[in-house]
C-alpha cells in the first residue's frame, strides 16, 4: 500500500471491508466529473446510469472479497480504446457516433477484475499529438493551469487522474502518449514492454509501436492496473507469453545493487533548466536509496524523433486507410460516386494533424521515396534499439527526463509541427526499442508545474522500473500535491 | 537518395491519401510538410557502424497465428455502425462504383 487514501488500492480495501460501497464511490466520481469537467475537457462519454447499475451489482455480491483485485475501482478509459455500448471516437469527427460492438481486451480484463468503467477520456485525434489540442471535441486543459496543455495524446486520462476525477485511467502510448501527459500533469504513467498488453480493441495508429498503459497517482496502483490488463491474448498475435509477475509484491525495498544509467549528454541542450535540475536531484534521491548511478551514452539517440515520425506516420497512413465511410464512421452525404465518397468522407472526418501525418506517411511509402525514407528509418530504428540494449547490458535501467519542458501554453506549438514533435524527444526512443518505461513526478517548477522523471527498463522487466520508482515515490510522495483546479477531491 | 532540397509534392500525395484539400489547405500543408521533411532528412543522411549492429537490425521474427476459422462479429452488430445498411439482405450500401 502507498498510503494514499484516494488510491485505487485504498478504495478497494474500503469496499471490501464494508467501509464504503461501490455506489458511494461512483456517486462521488460522477459528482466530481459533473463539477469539474466543463473546465477541464478531460471526459467525453460518461453513462451515469450504466456506472451506477454496475456499482449496484458489485454492492449486491454476497462476498465482496470475490469481486476481484480491482473491486469497485472507478477507471476512465482513453477514447481510442473500444468499450462495448459506449461511444468511442478517438477524438475524431470520423468516429463521432461510433459505438463499438465489443470491448477491448484490456477493458474486458478490467471489468473481470471488478473495476467500473466510468467513461471515456478526451485525446488527440487517433492519438496523434503531444498536447491534447488535436481533438474534434475541444482541447483538454491542464489541472495545474487551465491555460496550459496537459500533454498528449492521453491528456484526458492524465488530467482526469491528476484532478482527482478518477483514481486511475487507461491511456495508450505510441511515442510517449502516456508518459508525457503523466509528466505534465503530475501523475504516474507506464508504457509496458511492446507485447505485454493486448492491442485488441485499441484503434490502431502505428501498430509496431502502440501499447495500452495505466495512468495513476501512485506506482502501486500502476503496477496493479498493469498486472490486470497484461498477458497473452489470442486476439493479438503480438502479445507475449511471458509470465506476468506480481509487481506490487516486489515493492517496498531499497535499491542496493540496482545500477541506473543516466545519459547526461542528452541534457546538454534543449532541456529546460528547472527540468534538468529536478532530474539531477532525483538521481541523488535514487542514490540515497542505494542505487548506483552511472553516466552512460545512448547511441543514435539524436535520430529518435525523426525516425519515429517516419515509421509512425507510415504505419498511420496504412492503418487509417480503413476510414473511408463505407462500413462505419463518417460518410460525406450526397456523393454520386464511390471515389468521391472516399475523398470527401476522409477530408471531412479527419482533422489537420491527422491529415498531416497521413500525408507524410503516404509520401515516405510512395514510389521513389520508400527506400530513402522508410527503409532507412527502419534500419535506424534497429540501431537505436541496439543502442538501448547495449546500455542496458551495463545497467539495470535508464533515467531521463520525460519531457524537456513542463506544460506549455495551449496554442503555443499548434502551427509548428516540428516544435510539437520535439516534445517527444525523450520518450520516442523507448517506443522504437519496444522497452518498458514509466514517468513519475519528480518535482515542480517555480511556476507550480509538475516535472516528470522517466525510467526505462529491459524488455519485460517492468519490475525494476516499478521498484526504482516506488523507492523514489515513497518519501517524495508527490501524490500529496493537489492541483489548484482540483475541487471536491474528498468525496470518495 | 532524394534531392537535397525538395518541395513536398502535396497534390500527388493528397490524391494517394484520398484527401481533398482546398487551395489554402494545400498551401499550408505543403509548407509545413516541407519543414517536417527537412527535419526528418537527417535520417537519410545517417550512416551506421558495425556488422553486429546490422545483425541486430535483422533479427525481428515474423509473427503469425494459425490460419483457422474463428467466430467473428455477428453481421447485425457489424451493420449497426454502417452509415447506410440494408438489413435484408444484410449489406452495406455505397454509391455506384461503375458509371
Amino acid at each position: 500500500m502507498d498510503g494514499n487514501p484516494e488510491s485505487a488500492g485504498a478504495l478497494r480495501a474500503a469496499f471490501i471491508n464494508g467501509a464504503t460501497t461501490a455506489t458511494a464511490i461512483c456517486e462521488a466520481v460522477l459528482a466530481r466529473i459533473a463539477a469539474q469537467n466543463h473546465g477541464l475537457g478531460a471526459m467525453l462519454a460518461v453513462d451515469d446510469a450504466a456506472v451506477l447499475r454496475r456499482a449496484a451489482t458489485l454492492d449486491g455480491l454476497a462476498d465482496r472479497r470475490l469481486a476481484g483485485p480491482l473491486a469497485a475501482v472507478p477507471v476512465a478509459v482513453k477514447d481510442n480504446i473500444c468499450t462495448a455500448g459506449l461511444t468511442t471516437t478517438a477524438g475524431s469527427r470520423a468516429l463521432a457516433n461510433f459505438v463499438p460492438p465489443y470491448n477491448a481486451t484490456a477493458v474486458e480484463r478490467l471489468e473481470r477484475a471488478g473495476a467500473i468503467i466510468v467513461g471515456k477520456t478526451n485525446c488527440d485525434e487517433f492519438a496523434m499529438g503531444s498536447s491534447s489540442e488535436h481533438s474534434a471535441f475541444g482541447p483538454v486543459r491542464n489541472p495545474w493551469d487551465y491555460d496550459r496543455t496537459p500533454g498528449g495524446s492521453s491528456g484526458g486520462s492524465a488530467a482526469a487522474v491528476a484532478a482527482g476525477l478518477v483514481p486511475v485511467a487507461l491511456g495508450s502510448d505510441t511515442g510517449g502518449s502516456v508518459r508525457q501527459p503523466a509528466a505534465l500533469c503530475g501523475c504516474v504513467g507506464v508504457r509496458p514492454t511492446y507485447g505485454r498488453v493486448s492491442r485488441h480493441g485499441l484503434l490502431a495508429f502505428a501498430s509496431s509501436l502502440d501499447q495500452i498503459g495505466p495512468l495513476t497517482m501512485t506506482v502501486c496502483d500502476a503496477a496493479a492496473l498493469l498486472r490486470t490488463i497484461a498477458g497473452p491474448d489470442a486476439s493479438d498475435a503480438t502479445t507475449s507469453a511471458a509470465a506476468v509477475p506480481d509487481w506490487e509484491a516486489e515493492l517496498g525495498g531499497d535499491l542496493r545493487g540496482c545500477r541506473i544509467g543516466f545519459p547526461s549528454h542528452l541534457l546538454e541542450r534543449g532541456v529546460d533548466a528547472e527540468v534538468a535540475r529536478a532530474v539531477e536531484l532525483a538521481m541523488e534521491v535514487l542514490a540515497s536509496r542505494g542505487a548506483e548511478i552511472r553516466d552512460i551514452r545512448l547511441a543514435h539517440a539524436d535520430l529518435a524523433v525523426p525516425v519515429y515520425y517516419l515509421v509512425a506516420t507510415a504505419e498511420a497512413s496504412s492503418n487509417l486507410a480503413r476510414y473511408d465511410g463505407v462500413r462505419y464512421g463518417h460518410r460525406a452525404p450526397g456523393a454520386d460516386a464511390l471515389r468521391e465518397m472516399y475523398d470527401r468522407s476522409r477530408s471531412e472526418g479527419f482533422g489537420a494533424e491527422v491529415k498531416r501525418r497521413i500525408m507524410l506517411g503516404t509520401f515516405v511509402l510512395s514510389a521513389g521515396y520508400y527506400d530513402a525514407y522508410y527503409v532507412k528509418a527502419q534500419e535506424a530504428r534497429a540501431h537505436i534499439g541496439a543502442g538501448y540494449m547495449s546500455a542496458l547490458a551495463e545497467v539495470d535501467c535508464i533515467a531521463l527526463p520525460t519531457s524537456p519542458t513542463a506544460a506549455f501554453p495551449l496554442g503555443e506549438r499548434l502551427q509548428d509541427p516540428v516544435a510539437m514533435y520535439l516534445s517527444d524527444v525523450f520518450t520516442v526512443g523507448a517506443s522504437l526499442a519496444g522497452l518498458p518505461a514509466l514517468s513519475i513526478p519528480c518535482g515542480m517548477t517555480g511556476g507550480g508545474l509538475p516535472i516528470g522523471l522517466q525510467l526505462i527498463g529491459r524488455p519485460f522487466d517492468e519490475a525494476t522500473i516499478f521498484r526504482a520508482a516506488e523507492a523514489y515515490e515513497r518519501d517524495a510522495g508527490h501524490w500529496r500535491l493537489k492541483p489548484s483546479g482540483a475541487r471536491h477531491r474528498s468525496g470518495a | 537518395m532524394p534531392a537535397e532540397r525538395e518541395d513536398f509534392p502535396i497534390a500527388r500525395v493528397a490524391a494517394l491519401a484520398r484527401l481533398r484539400l482546398s487551395p489554402a489547405e494545400a498551401a499550408l500543408y505543403q509548407a509545413q510538410l516541407a519543414q517536417v521533411l527537412a527535419f526528418v532528412r537527417q535520417v537519410t543522411a545517417a550512416t551506421f557502424g558495425s556488422a553486429a549492429d546490422r545483425r541486430a537490425a535483422d533479427r525481428e521474427p515474423g509473427i503469425e497465428r494459425p490460419d483457422a476459422v474463428r467466430p467473428s462479429l455477428p453481421a447485425d452488430a457489424a451493420l449497426a455502425n454502417a452509415p447506410d445498411a440494408s438489413r435484408t439482405p444484410r449489406l452495406v450500401r455505397v454509391p455506384k462504383v461503375i458509371g
